[in-house]
C-alpha cells in the first residue's frame, strides 16, 4: 500500500515537473471564443457555420486565397499530411476562409476539397462579416489591385484550432515542422489545454 | 517501508525537485518566479497601455527589435496592455492578452510589426 503511494507520488511529481513536450504552436491568454460567429458555406446555398467544432472535436482553421502561389498550398498540403499520420482525425475539421472572395467564392469547394475531402470552404462578399471573424483570430490580410490591373494578396498564413466551445486554443504561424504540427493537433485532441 | 522511510523517500525527492527548480532560477532569466513555478521566458517584451494611440500620434515607438536571435529552447512571451491587438512578425497578440511560444525548430521567421519603426519582425531561431 505504502509503496503504491510512494510511486505513485514519485510518478505525480515527475510528471507534475516536466517530460512534456512544448506545443510549437503559442496560447494567447486569455483565450479568444468564436462562439456566435458565423461565415457562410461556399457551395451549400444559404447555410451559414459557426466557427466552433464538433462536439469532442477541434476546428482547423486557416485564411488564404486559391491564387496563392506557396503559402497557402504548402499549409494545405502540410495539414493533409499531418492529419493523415496522426490517429484520431476523424475528429478534426479543417475549414478554409477566403481573403479573395471576389476571385474565390466559386471555386474555392473544390479548392479545399483537393486536399480535404470533408474540408469546409467559407466566404462571404461582406467585407465588415469577413473582418470581424478575422479580427478575433488575428488573421490580417490586404487585397489590392497593381497598376497592371493584376490582383495583389498578401495575408498571414497561420493556422488556428477552435474547440466545441468556441475557444481559439492555438495559433501556428506558417513554416512550422509538419511532425510538429502533428503533435500540437494529438495533443489537443487528447485535451491538453496549455 | 515504514512511515518514516516513507516520507524520508519524498522529503529526498522534493530536494531534490527544489535543487533543480533552484538551478533553473540561478540566473536572471529565464527561471522561476519566487512563489510561482511557472518558468519565465528568455525573451519578454510589454507593449504599454496606449501604445496603438501614441503611434497613431506618430511616435515611432521602437518596444520589440527589428531583429531578434533566439535558440531552439527558448520562449519568448509577449504582454500586449494596450487597448488593441498588435501584430508582432508571425505572432498576433490582442487587446489584454498575452502569448508565450517555444522555439522548437530552428528557422527565421518575418513579418509586419505595428510597434517597430521599421514595420518589420524578423525572428531567427537558432539550433541548440
Amino acid at each position: 500500500m505504502r509503496r503504491a503511494f510512494l510511486v505513485a507520488a514519485i510518478v505525480t511529481l515527475i510528471a507534475a515537473c516536466g517530460g512534456q513536450r512544448e506545443l510549437a504552436g503559442y496560447i494567447r491568454t486569455p483565450n479568444p471564443s468564436l462562439s456566435g460567429v458565423t461565415l457562410p458555406v461556399l457551395g451549400v446555398e444559404g447555410v451559414e457555420r459557426e466557427l466552433v467544432a464538433r462536439p469532442d472535436g477541434l476546428l482547423i482553421v486557416y485564411f488564404g486565397y486559391t491564387n496563392c502561389p506557396d503559402v497557402c498550398p504548402t499549409t494545405m498540403q502540410d495539414l493533409r499530411i499531418a492529419l493523415r499520420e496522426m490517429d484520431e482525425a476523424e475528429r478534426v475539421d479543417v475549414a478554409m476562409v477566403t481573403v479573395d472572395p471576389e476571385r474565390d467564392v466559386p471555386i474555392l469547394p473544390d479548392y479545399v476539397t483537393s486536399f480535404f475531402s470533408d474540408g469546409i470552404a467559407l466566404g462571404t462578399d461582406d467585407p465588415a462579416q469577413l473582418r470581424a471573424a478575422a479580427d478575433i483570430f488575428g488573421a490580417s490580410y490586404l487585397v489590392t489591385e497593381a497598376e497592371d490591373g493584376s490582383i495583389e494578396v498578401a495575408h498571414s498564413g497561420s493556422l488556428y484550432a477552435v474547440d466545441d466551445s468556441g475557444e481559439l486554443l492555438i495559433t501556428w504561424p506558417f513554416g512550422l515542422d509538419r511532425d510538429e504540427l502533428r503533435a500540437d493537433i494529438e495533443d489537443l485532441i487528447s485535451g491538453r489545454r496549455s | 517501508m515504514t512511515r518514516a522511510r516513507l516520507v524520508t523517500a519524498l522529503a529526498v525527492i522534493a530536494v531534490a525537485l527544489g535543487g533543480v527548480l533552484w538551478v533553473v532560477n540561478d540566473s536572471d532569466t529565464p527561471g522561476t518566479t519566487p512563489g510561482d513555478d511557472t518558468v519565465m521566458p528568455e525573451y519578454d517584451f510589454t507593449i504599454p497601455a496606449g501604445s496603438g494611440a501614441r503611434i497613431d500620434a506618430g511616435e515611432p515607438l521602437e518596444i520589440i527589435p527589428a531583429e531578434l536571435e533566439v535558440t531552439v529552447g527558448e520562449s519568448i512571451r509577449i504582454v500586449n496592455e494596450d487597448d488593441r491587438g498588435h501584430v508582432v512578425g508571425i505572432f498576433y497578440v490582442g487587446a489584454g492578452e498575452t502569448i508565450v511560444q517555444s522555439f522548437t525548430s530552428a528557422g527565421e521567421l518575418s513579418g509586419s510589426c505595428s510597434v517597430h519603426p521599421s514595420g518589420r519582425f524578423t525572428l531567427r531561431v537558432l539550433p541548440a
